[in-house]
């Protein structure tokens, strides 16, 4: 732990990712507490100020209907960190599972789930999950149902490459010649060393579902309105360029943030975890 | 042989390519009686490390293998056994150690979780504080001196003669009647490796393990073996107790591969020897980018 901390402080570049992400997922949590106007983030209508430039009591300025931006930010980040935790939640387990199957299990299965895998990862993504929201109703379940088809096989690729080096080993082979199950040997002999390389690729993953989503809810296929949400603010605010500029700049800086942020941090996490592929 | 513990009777095995078979094993036998330290003797790609797969029934998993001939292991031949008895037969009446000690352990486990799995193959309800008393005492026996700090180190934290001494106390403390040395410590440096070896001839001794050695090193066999087997290509050429091929060997490849064997009581004094050494260690202009 100590050596974790001392590898992050450094680079300066991964301190910034740390200080970034702890803003990002500090204020989601706090919403409720750190915002101007909570009730903001439903459906609340205020003519008097509504499409106001920023100032110092709405500091990113008010939307179409007189909501305040910056608490709308923040709960669009509370949305969007609850859907990409959820989409690895469901997509890593998955990949992982099929991956160390089809690393382990010897060329048949290989064949049936690498080929599966291939199939998924050469669609496009966004059209893959484009596609699926066009048949299913746009909804934030669905949404992350979505992004959960097109991400698992990254995760099986990933996996059944470092099964493949790891089978090797000779502890392997020791588990083998102990008459350890299959089983035992893929989740509890292979699987604990490819961590590392999971935890780094799923913090950086974290920034591209979000970036995903906010893809998505910008083609109007995610989160619906009033929900707040990144995507959809910009889509929304692309209609008054430039003159109201800050209701596309703001939300596009904080998807900024937020994946720079977790990039940055999953960089870190390769430097700390020794992960470098 | 009365009652062998390990029987190879006609053993041959080809692997199938995309345009031919080669033939990997040629009628291989060979008898391993009880207690008795048996030592397969051969070069890189003689067949050794693969017989050894086959009697611990590794080589299934990968197809376009074809086998036939008979392994008998305590008088039941293997071939008729379901995939869950050889499991259980596997860690617990056989058991093997490895080249490479330290990649034989799982970098991720603690040792004494790690015994912990190999004595649950055994006994599956036994629980970690029990596990960890016998590990301590075996430990003990292999010459560690402080068994409780081993038992909590990870095998990274150890060296290697520690980690090849922790995989002999893992494969004896089930008390298995065959084990099996695949090259053991081959990857350690010279004195370690003759350490441990001289460790494992006196744990197998005590305990009455029959042993299947394998080795491509004369020197190590000679101190190690009861009875050698020479394998050349897949076919055994000699077999006899080992200081009888070594004094008198029938076969030209067994001569060839004496006559390897580096000797200092060639020469007349032991100076001899070394003045020989050193021209063959004289510095030459090495080219370390080649």
């Amino acid at each position: 732990m100590k050596r974790a901390v001392r590898i992050i402080f450094a680079t300066p570049l991964s301190v910034i990712g740390v200080i970034l992400i702890g803003l990002v997922v500090g204020s989601a949590i706090l919403a409720d507490f750190i915002t101007p106007f909570p009730s903001h983030r439903g459906t609340v209508v205020d003519f008097d100020n509504f499409n106001q430039p920023p100032d110092w009591t709405n500091i990113m300025g008010t939307d179409l209907v007189g909501r305040d931006l910056f608490t709308r930010i923040i709960y669009a980040y509370r949305i969007s960190l609850i859907l990409g935790i959820v989409v690895l939640l469901l997509a890593v387990p998955l990949g992982v599972t099929v991956g160390l199957m089809a690393g382990y299990l010897g060329p048949r299965v290989r064949f049936v789930l690498m080929r599966t895998t291939e199939v998924f990862l050469s669609i496009p993504p966004l059209v893959l999950a484009m596609s699926i929201m066009g048949v299913l109703e746009p909804t934030l379940i669905n949404g992350m149902m979505a992004v959960t088809v097109m991400w698992w096989p990254w995760y099986s690729r990933l996996v059944h490459n470092l099964t493949l080096a790891e089978r090797e080993e000779g502890y392997v082979l020791a588990a083998e010649v102990i008459g350890a199950s299959r089983f035992h040997i893929m989740f509890v002999e292979i699987l604990p060393n490819c961590f590392p390389a999971i935890l780094t690729k799923m913090t950086l993953d974290l920034g591209f579902v979000i970036l995903i989503a906010s893809s998505l809810s910008f083609l109007g296929l995610g989160v619906q309105p009033p929900t707040p949400d990144l995507g959809s603010m910009v889509a929304e605010g692309a209609r008054y360029l430039p003159d109201s500029w800050w209701l596309t700049v703001f939300p596009g800086l904080a998807i900024l943030v937020a994946v720079f942020g977790f990039n940055l941090l999953g960089d870190a996490m390769r430097e700390v975890l020794g992960t470098h592929q | 042989m009365k009652n062998p513990t390990l029987e190879i009777i006609d053993l041959s095995l080809s692997f199938k390519g995309l345009m031919e078979t080669t033939r990997v094993l040629h009628d291989v036998s060979l008898t391993i009686g009880q207690k008795e330290k048996v030592a397969l003797v051969g070069e890189s790609g003689s067949g050794k490390s693969v017989t050894a797969r086959l009697v611990l029934g590794l080589l299934q998993a990968q197809s376009k293998t074809r086998v036939s001939g008979t392994i008998n292991f305590e008088g039941r031949d293997l071939a008729l056994m379901t995939a869950r008895e050889r499991r259980q037969l596997r860690g617990s009446r056989m058991s093997m150690i490895f080249q490479d000690p330290v990649s034989a352990l799982n970098p991720v486990y603690r040792i004494e979780t790690q015994f912990h799995e190999v004595l649950k193959r055994n006994r599956p309800t036994i629980n970690l504080d029990d596990a960890r008393g016998e590990a301590t005492a075996i430990l003990g026996d292999v010459n560690i001196t402080e068994p409780e700090r081993v038992l909590k180190s990870f095998p990274f934290q150890l060296s290697g003669g520690m980690n090849q001494r922790v995989m002999i106390a893992m494969g004896l403390i089930n008390e298995p009647t065959l084990l099996i040395a695949d090259e053991p410590g081959t990857a350690l440096d010279v004195t370690v490796q003759d350490q441990t070896l001289r460790l494992m001839h006196d744990m197998v001794e005590e305990r009455g393990t029959s042993v299947f050695f394998i080795s491509h090193n004369l020197g190590v066999v000679r101190e190690f073996s009861d009875r050698l087997y020479v394998i050349y290509q897949g076919r055994i050429v000699e077999e006899g107790k080992t200081e009888d091929v070594f004094a008198n060997p029938k076969h030209p490849y067994t001569r060839a591969l004496l006559a390897a064997v580096p000797s200092i009581t060639s020469g007349d004094t032991i100076s001899d020897a070394i003045n020989d050494t050193s021209a063959f260690l004289a510095p030459r202009e090495v080219h370390w980018d080649a």
